[in-house]
């Protein structure tokens, strides 16, 4: 029988019957010519016209975007800067930019060292970047139809057609968009095929060693980049191509698994040098996986129908206020031809087997049955199939699994088995057809499918990542670099990846790209060790909330061994809610540590996206960067005295409040407490530190994804708060406690996308509006609710329930349960929509309460619009008291209290001091008001004197009329007089300077104040006004307010007005001034309750007034109303008391003005007239009072101010690399600890003067360290234990590839080969002319 | 099995034990039971429901492992229409709701990847080894392209386990 043939073909030889393991003889001949073409069946010309024409389309798909800027798929400096990569590549510890950490990605070495050759030859960046990419893909379709040939030798489907439609399907398909779209994905897709092809022709040679070496060197070219994960998860193409040789090729299996077994050793010894440093990294890696995407957002879109299409990759499913992570890629899920189009992978493959009749098609169909339930994984993330929940399990249980969550990396096996068979489909589909053109015309209309199918790809798809990386970040680089390299360079803010303005989104910044000079970044994924991380983020969290006192950055970047600050204006903040560039460069700009040197760029270049609001033009006005040198910088290894080290009691969080606290000065060593031993604490306490305990180490839960408001509320000991920055046990942090006669908890799925702050179910419970416990964004409010276990049975008459001021959603509907003491009692009850209304729903039958010990408020129902939280500002039971309270560490006190006679002589005269910090949250966020007030519980380990200070401010709940009470004490201030009294419901964000009186003021008698008004809480409606004023007639009253209803400036549109509590009459208000006609009458008071607003931003009502009324003023200088001391001409009068401690008032002398406390400022406070507290050891309790806000209260023990001051000494730096440290410290005749500078491991090693130092201890919150006891200058040498074995298992794994080299040439492969080598006469030459004679007839 | 060897191999002698013991239908429905549970423990109920009808259809009237194949391509073919068909109110948007609002195109991928695998190993297994010949020509008429043509399915005519 006879059939048609491609030219390409036409050598084939088709006569005689084919047997299984023929085309495997064939093929043992070791290939010539091109890669894919098999000795006496080479590709013809057309072919390999065809074959080039496509790699050149390639190539220009590949270029054609954006030319000359760079675009690329993994880290930035394998293209900017490729050798100085590859340097840091071969290193078990990188040093920048995370103050070093682990190096889990030296598999990025190969692939730095190819494109350093392509730097070499001179092709710039982008250029390398693109051919890379396309090197690539033209490797992975040579592969893949290199494998198809092999399949196929002899058979009817090994044809040109087959070959050159696998090839393409497998170069060309939505995958290599998505999930492969990277290089460390991308590489191993590439390789792939060719290692299947060499272990399959080992099964036909089960005892040579040529094809598994050949296999092991391409799985060690995958390389180990991520850790090896992608090679590893394609290893799941194994069982499929063995039980294909086994079914289909009667394969033995002892030969099968022989010559697999042989592959993969070998491939393990040649990345011995990725593995070893990985296996070291496996901590760093399963934390920065735990705090990463997460297994529900990675399963979400991975079901079978997308994964078979090629997609299923989560990033192509989400977006964010900035769009779409994945814009150029968006069409795959919004356009309905290209959804169609890529399915047709699938669609072919299937019609393909259909058609075809290969037995080939048994591989194909295996390779789909193999990743196809991998890759889908535990999709849907609510119900994942049995097999599902087993890989949940083993990633959250097995060591080091979780890095494999992503399993749609396995895609290369899916992809290649979709191209074998729609391959052998083609080839047996261009068989019937009965011409040339009918050929063409079908060739033409799949490529137009496949090219629909991938069309993102032709505007720019191929590449997720851009860096059109400006000028001025280059002249920064080269001025920072130039500067020196002995310090670091600190970038602030911080971020979640980088991502400025001019078009970078990218995990990994542009310090390791652009300088020489190693940098330090803070990421919100936690990149560097634990104490790194912590350190960074303790301190990037309050710049980003405006909350970092002056000092403290100068403070970090000495610590940190930076010599300049890097201010980075042109970031894009918004997506996770940071901080704006004016408050990073205001904090920057006030810091007396840093000196601004130089700006880079032009004002507002890259700054801010409009100049529409004043927040906006701040953020305009501003350079790009700015760089700033740091006062005292030193590098990053030194030498600090053991006298005057800080024996801190909590985590480097601490370091903002240790400089506003003046404890910095000098530098001292920080030592954390949780991480000295018992001796180690003695030794310190001996050598003279000093002892700071801090509310810091707080147990909470952190947001990976936003960077102000980045933690979750204050957590109990015991609850689960991963991703988290928190250190050591619970015993040494700082935790939740409930101080009252009862505990709340919540049921239900709480907030989404959490945590947040205001999912603290006690902000219920806090007796103030304006905190609220919120739940249920995106509609999950219903379903959710608050459990109150009161200690005791109790009547509970009734509940009073009281919704959040603000816009957006709200509760509507609860069912409160009461049980546990007698029979259960049920009631539902329907909420008004105004906050300002609370209900009280009465429970009980007839004269009896409810009775019970657990009351539950579940909520049944939400109503309005939007997606945000709901919840309740107030909860109210009768009797029942709660509230929360943060426990400071307990371990240091019991450790110190357990010391002997000398140890506690020796505490005795060290200096305690307490620092405690309220965690303010962002300004103007109402979702970050976690911590209104400042309670404490903190045990000291013996009995102190302390003088207090610290900040206070007022509180939000003071009433309008005591704020004016407050006011009329202070000369200048407006107030009205004593006969008029304007109150309010409530005021913006509580704060004092927006009250009622506000719009009763007036710049001159007579005159109003249109500059100053009352802003009401939002959502405004239900919000009211009232003033108060001596008996008289009114026949009308105005109100004027500036807002016009548009945006940022909303407008009250209606209200009610109430005369004396009378019968309310509704009036419309305009923009401008309203004139209220009222009947005329004799009242006294008058009540506006606005009821309905348009326009966004807030209203505000600037004046109120009443005819022969308002507006009112209190000329400067009149006399005090309340206080009953003296002070300044604008001071807070008197002693206030501002907190109790253990239930005595804290008294204080309020220093600041009472201009800056009506404007909402905190100010500062000492204790009253000089008078320090005596605490007793053991727990006190810091409790907070109605009227004011303890923001700072810092407990100076006796002592503090005389203590002995720290010393940081130079040190002479012999050498530095990022694994080793060799340096001359100075003789200071007593003990000292030498900081290496980078993060702390336990595998970091010192020796002094060759005399080891044994383990390292934490010093300053991330660095390893080490107590030199004798204090003499040493040669210190810091070496990084784990590189030892990287080095030795780099020699190894080069030995290996040596020897697979020589064996893949096929030197030791053959039979004949061997017994000559091993002939009896012995001699080296005889067996030199036998392998060349070997050769010879082998005709290779 | 549909992968179990087809000569030699370790476990022949195993296989030839069991056959003897169990009776050749009971077998077969022992094998589909096992698959639908496999399919059930990687795709889910769903398709391991319509698993289990396809185990019965083969313990009634085995299919050729071409009709197998065909429908998984019209499953295929299918997917895409579910997807657009399912998610047309949502068009436009970028989300997780575009999968998980809409499961229907997951299920039928996964049912048509079954068929196929199943049909291919089948087909495979049916196939002598100089079968592997030359492709078929077109058939005569009224055969549709992709039919098993003239060369009949023995030496397995029997319905194949899965």
């Amino acid at each position: 029988m006879s059939h048609p043939v491609d030219a390409g073909a036409a050598a084939v030889p088709t006569t005689g019957p084919w047997r299984p393991g023929d085309a495997d003889r064939r093929q043992d001949v070791p290939a010539a010519g091109s890669p894919g073409s098999v000795p006496g069946r080479p590709g013809g010309s057309a072919e390999r016209r065809l074959l080039v024409a496509l790699a050149v389309a390639a190539l220009a798909v590949v270029l054609s975007p954006a030319p000359g800027v760079l675009l690329f798929d993994t880290k930035p400096e394998v293209f900017l800067a490729p050798w100085r990569t590859l340097a840091h590549s071969f290193s078990a510890w990188q040093d920048s930019p995370y103050l070093g950490g682990p190096n889990f990605n030296v598999g990025l070495a190969p692939v730095t060292l190819v494109t350093g050759l392509l730097d070499v030859v001179g092709i710039r960046p982008w250029l390398i970047a693109r051919l890379w990419r396309a090197g690539l893909v033209v490797l992975a379709g040579a592969g893949a139809r290199r494998l198809y040939a092999d399949l196929t030798a002899g058979t009817p489907a090994d044809t040109p057609t087959g070959r050159v439609v696998t090839a393409v399907a497998y170069a060309a398909n939505p995958y290599l968009l998505l999930g492969g779209a990277t290089t460390p994905t991308m590489l191993p897709y590439a390789l792939l095929p060719w290692f299947l092809a060499s272990l399959r022709r080992g099964f036909a040679e089960p005892r040579g060693w040529v094809h598994p070496a050949r296999a092991a060197l391409w799985m060690a070219a995958m390389t180990g980049m991520n850790a090896g994960v992608v090679p590893l998860l394609q290893l799941v193409a194994l069982p499929a191509l063995l039980l294909d040789a086994r079914i289909r090729e009667r394969r033995r299996w002892p030969h099968l698994l022989r010559v697999t077994a042989r592959a993969l050793a070998l491939a393990g010894l040649l990345s011995l040098y990725w593995l070893v440093p990985a296996i070291t990294a496996l901590g760093l890696g399963s934390a920065i996986a735990g705090t990463t995407e997460s297994l529900s957002a990675i399963n979400a879109g991975n079901s079978a129908a997308e994964v078979l299409r090629g997609l299923g990759f989560w990033p192509l499913y989400g977006a964010d206020p900035g769009g779409p992570f994945l814009p150029d890629l968006v069409a795959f899920v919004t356009s309905p031809p290209i959804i169609v189009a890529s399915f047709a992978g699938p669609v072919a493959a299937a019609a393909g087997a259909a058609v075809s009749r290969s037995r080939v098609r048994l591989l194909g169909v295996l390779l789909l049955a193999f990743a196809v339930p991998i890759m889908v994984g535990m999709h849907p993330p609510d119900a994942p199939t049995p097999f599902g929940r087993l890989l949940g399990l083993a990633f959250e249980r097995v060591p080091g699994a979780v890095a494999f969550r992503t399993t749609n990396k396995a895609g290369a096996v899916l992809e290649l088995g979709l191209g074998l068979l729609v391959g052998l489909g083609a080839a047996a589909f261009a068989t019937r057809l009965p011409g040339r053109r009918a050929r063409v015309s079908a060739g033409s209309a799949a490529a137009l499918v496949a090219a629909l199918g991938v069309a993102p790809a032709f505007g720019g798809g191929l590449f997720s990542l851009r860096a059109p990386v400006p000028g001025y970040w280059r002249e920064a680089a080269g001025d920072l670099d130039d500067a020196g390299s002995a310090t670091r360079v600190l970038f602030v803010p911080g971020d979640v990846q980088a991502q400025y303005r001019w078009g970078y989104r990218v995990p990994d910044d542009l310090g390791n790209a652009l300088f020489s000079r190693p940098t330090v970044v803070r990421t919100t994924v936690p990149n560097g060790t634990a104490g790194s991380a912590d350190l960074l983020a303790g301190v990037d969290l309050r710049l980003q909330d405006g909350d970092l006192p002056r000092g403290a950055l100068s403070a970090l970047a000495r610590y940190v061994g930076a010599g300049d600050v890097l201010v980075r204006n042109d970031v894009r903040w918004e997506p996770a809610g940071g901080a704006r560039p004016a408050t990073v460069a205001a904090a920057a700009a006030v810091d007396p540590g840093l000196r601004l040197v130089r700006t880079y760029g032009g004002p507002g270049m890259y700054t801010a996206e409009s100049t529409a609001t004043a927040a906006d033009r701040a953020d305009a006005a501003l350079p790009p960067l700015q760089r700033y040198a740091v006062a005292g910088a030193r590098p990053p290894a030194g030498q600090a005295s053991a006298s005057g080290a800080v024996i801190l009691d909590g985590d480097g969080a601490a370091l903002p409040d240790l400089a506003a606290a003046g404890l910095l000065g000098g530098d001292p060593a920080l030592l954390e407490a949780g991480a000295l031993t018992p001796a180690a604490l003695r030794q310190a306490l001996a050598d003279g530190a000093r002892i700071v305990l801090t509310d810091t180490n707080g147990r909470r839960e952190w947001a990976t994804g936003r960077l102000a408001n980045g933690t979750g509320a204050l957590a109990p000991a015991g609850t689960d708060v991963t991703p988290s920055r928190v250190l050591y046990g619970p015993d040494r942090q700082t935790v939740a406690v409930q101080d009252g006669n009862a505990s709340v908890t919540t049921t239900g799925r709480g907030m989404i996308f959490g945590p947040w702050s205001t999912g603290d179910p006690l902000l219920a419970f806090d007796g103030d509006v304006t905190t609220a416990w919120e739940v249920g964004n995106l509609g999950t409010g219903a379903g959710n609710a608050l459990v109150v276990h009161t200690r005791g049975v109790l009547d509970v008459p009734q509940v009073t329930l009281r919704l959040p001021a603000g816009p957006g959603p709200r509760v509507s509907r609860v069912r409160i349960t009461v049980s546990g003491g007698g029979p259960r009692f049920t009631r539902e009850a329907d909420l008004p929509a105004s906050p300002a209304e609370p209900l009280t729903v009465h429970l009980g039958t007839g004269q009896a309460p409810a009775r019970g010990d657990t009351v539950t408020i579940e909520i049944l129902a939400t109503a309005g619009i939007g997606y945000g939280p709901v919840g309740f500002a107030e909860v109210g039971i009768p009797g029942v008291r709660v509230a929360k309270v943060a426990r400071l560490p307990v371990a240091l006190a019991a450790e110190l209290a357990g010391l002997d006679a000398v140890g506690r002589a020796t505490l005795a005269a060290t200096p305690v001091d307490v620092l405690l910090h309220r965690s303010l949250g962002a300004p103007g966020d109402p979702t970050d008001d976690e911590e209104p007030r400042l309670a404490r519980d903190l045990t000291l380990p013996d009995r102190r004197g302390f003088t207090i200070s610290g900040s206070v401010r007022l509180a939000a709940s003071v009433p309008d009329d005591q704020l004016d009470e407050l006011a009329a004490s202070a000369p200048g201030e407006t107030v009205p007089p004593p006969a008029v009294v304007a109150t309010s419901s409530s005021r913006l964000l509580g704060n004092p300077d927006l009250r009622a009186s506000r719009a009763v003021d007036a710049v001159r008698p007579g005159v109003p104040n249109l500059a100053t008004g009352w802003r009401p809480a939002e959502p405004v409606v239900g919000e009211w006004l009232q003033v108060r004023f001596p008996r008289r007639q009114i026949d009308h009253f105005t109100v004027t307010q500036t807002g016009t209803g548009g945006a940022e400036s909303a407008l009250a549109t209606r209200a009610r007005v109430t005369i004396d509590g009378g019968a309310p009459v509704d009036v419309t208000l305009a923009a401008g001034t309203t004139r209220v006609v009222l009947h005329p009458t004799i009242a006294s008071v008058i009540r506006l309750t606005l009821l309905d607003r348009v326009g966004s931003g807030t209203v505000q009502i600037t004046d109120l007034g009443i005819p022969g009324v308002t507006p009112v003023v209190v000329p400067s200088g009149s006399p005090a109303r309340t206080g009953s001391g003296s002070a300044g001409p604008a001071g807070v009068p008197g002693c206030r008391t501002i907190a109790s401690i253990d239930g005595r008032p804290l008294a204080a002398a309020v220093q600041g003005t009472v201009a800056d406390l009506l404007t909402g400022r905190a100010v500062p406070f000492t204790g009253c007239r000089g008078a320090s507290a005596v605490l007793e050891a053991g727990s006190h309790a810091v409790r907070p009072v109605a009227d004011w806000v303890v923001d700072d209260l810092d407990l100076a023990g006796a002592g503090s101010a005389a203590a002995p001051r720290a010393v940081r000494v130079g040190v002479q730096l012999l050498s530095r690399d990022d694994t080793a440290v060799t340096l001359r410290t100075a003789a200071t005749g007593t003990p000292y600890y030498v900081v290496a500078g980078t993060g702390y491991d336990p595998s970091w090693r010192a020796s002094a003067d060759g005399v080891d130092l044994g383990a390292p201890v934490l010093v300053d919150g991330y660095s390893a360290g080490w107590r030199v006891a004798d204090g003499g200058g040493h040669v210190v040498r810091i070496t990084y234990r784990p590189q030892r074995a990287f080095v030795a298992a780099a020699w190894a794994g080069g030995a290996a590839l040596l020897v697979c080299l020589l064996t893949a040439a096929g030197l030791r492969s053959r039979p004949r080969l061997a017994r000559r080598a091993r002939a009896p006469d012995g001699r080296w030459l005889t067996r030199l002319r036998a392998i060349v004679r070997n050769r010879g007839e082998d005709g290779s | 099995m549909l992968l179990a060897p087809v000569h030699g191999g370790t476990g022949g002698s195993v296989m030839v034990r069991l056959r003897r013991w169990l009776p050749a239908r009971g077998r077969q429905g022992a094998g589909w039971a096992a698959s639908a549970v496999l399919v059930w423990a990687v795709a889910g109920p769903l398709v391991g429901a319509f698993w289990c009808a396809v185990g019965a259809w083969h313990l009634l009237r085995p299919p050729p492992p071409r009709i197998l194949i065909g429908a998984s391509a019209w499953l295929f073919g299918l997917v895409p229409v579910l997807w657009v068909a399912g998610n047309a109110s949502r068009l436009g948007e970028v989300s997780t709701r575009l999968v998980l609002d809409n499961q229907a195109p997951g299920p039928v991928a996964a049912a048509a990847l079954a068929l196929l695998v199943t049909g291919v190993c089948r087909d495979v297994r049916s196939l002598p080894d100089d079968l592997a010949g030359p492709p078929v020509p077109p058939g005569p008429a009224g055969r549709r392209p992709g039919d098993p043509g003239p060369t009949p399915d023995p030496p397995l005519t029997r319905p194949d386990p899965p």
